[in-house]
């Protein structure tokens, strides 16, 4: 998911309101946390520079981001389970495009299958770390808000992902998921990628824009 | 005055999506009009939930209710309730849309894209991802131009049984 993606995402959650479902202002909310304040997976923090990385981080996020929603949608709560349902029709539309590239990529020839094959071994811990439990999810799973719990969302995820990727014959790396980004834990990277972010922001804070 | 339903669905024909010269009430955006004494609510269905016109249509539709005689208040919302699907269209909207150089399909993007320069089928897609997140960049392979196609949001996922 791109980053401005998610970021629209937080602004229809005010539901066109200056003031963000935690009280504080939207602008605050996007631009003035610390890293330490973001609940995001790991995987969505590295940086961008190379394509074939880019590609195979979209690839395994959005496949997750399917599953994720999947759960999402057999949620008992209606509106709940609207949305997530409004989300998956649109979900179909970064799987086609991320599932175009990784083929593409992977079966340009020897160089293409190389450098899809590296981005997979240096991405696929921290995909595995989406999954990650957290102690809200965890209440959510135990009064039957979410039907799946995050490892049985990440077995189902990672299943399907094994056999699109040996359809490829790429190799799936062993290694244990990194997580922590769920948690607040982050890598380095999230701090040089939020320096970036909200450098326009951070020359004037009280500006309205 | 007595408010009706239907002077307000008039009304409403009267608001233009920001991002294309087509009626919201002819882009089926519009999925219910209620009225209780001098207070209007207006259900929406919007075509991608993070569209970044949603805002501008709301405050349009509630401008524009707040403007009509007899209305003291008006409340608009979204609703992901029901699906927004290509059958929303009205003719009009496809007339409109054909006009404005986009090809529009009849019931799924799976369909061959039909050029709206030279009538083509021999027509491909490039990128889901348009110029907006209605829109799909296709290229025609027999008039060589890049063309844009409407882009619904994906069919409707069947309800799990449970």
């Amino acid at each position: 998911m791109s980053r401005s993606r998610r970021l629209r995402r937080k602004r229809w959650g005010t539901r066109g309101s200056s003031t963000a479902l935690d009280g504080t202002d939207v602008d605050h909310l996007a631009f003035g946390r610390g890293s330490q304040d973001f609940r995001n997976a790991i995987l969505t923090e590295r940086p961008n520079g190379d394509w074939a990385f880019t590609v195979v981080r979209a690839w395994l996020y959005d496949h997750a981001d399917a599953a994720r929603l999947a759960a999402l949608a057999a949620s008992p709560l209606g509106s709940f389970a609207a949305m997530a349902k409004t989300l998956q029709r649109e979900e179909k539309y970064h799987l086609l495009f991320s599932d175009a590239w990784l083929v593409r990529l992977t079966r340009s020839g020897p160089d293409g299958r190389a450098r899809i094959q590296a981005a997979l071994d240096a991405a696929w811990p921290d995909a595995c770390g989406i999954f990650e439990a957290t102690p809200e999810i965890a209440r959510l799973v135990e009064t039957g808000s979410l039907r799946s719990s995050p490892a049985e969302q990440a077995a189902r995820w990672e299943a399907d992902a094994r056999v699109r990727l040996a359809d490829l014959e790429l190799q799936v790396p062993a290694g244990e998921a990194r997580t922590g980004g769920r948690a607040g834990r982050h890598t380095p990277d999230l701090a040089g990628l939020l320096d970036e972010m909200t450098s326009v922001w951070r020359t004037d804070p009280s500006a309205r824009w | 005055m007595a408010l009706n339903v239907s002077g307000i669905w008039d009304a409403l024909a009267g608001v233009e999506d920001p991002e294309l010269p087509v009626a919201i009430t002819d882009l089926g955006l519009v999925r219910s009009v209620t009225v209780e004494g001098a207070h209007v609510r207006v259900q929406l269905v919007p075509t991608f939930t993070g569209c970044p016109a949603l805002d501008v249509i709301r405050e349009r539709v509630r401008g524009r209710l707040l403007g009509l005689p007899g209305v003291e208040t008006a409340e608009v919302v979204f609703t992901y309730e029901e699906p927004w699907t290509l059958d929303r269209l009205t003719e009009t909207a496809r007339v409109r849309l054909a006009d404005h150089g986009l090809s529009v399909p009849r019931a799924s993007l799976a369909e061959p894209a039909v050029c709206p320069f030279c009538g083509s089928t021999n027509t491909v897609i490039e990128n889901p991802f348009g110029a907006t997140l209605c829109r799909a960049i296709y290229y025609c392979r027999d008039c060589r131009n890049p063309i844009e196609r409407f882009k619904p949001p994906g069919d409707p996922t069947p309800a799990p049984k449970s």
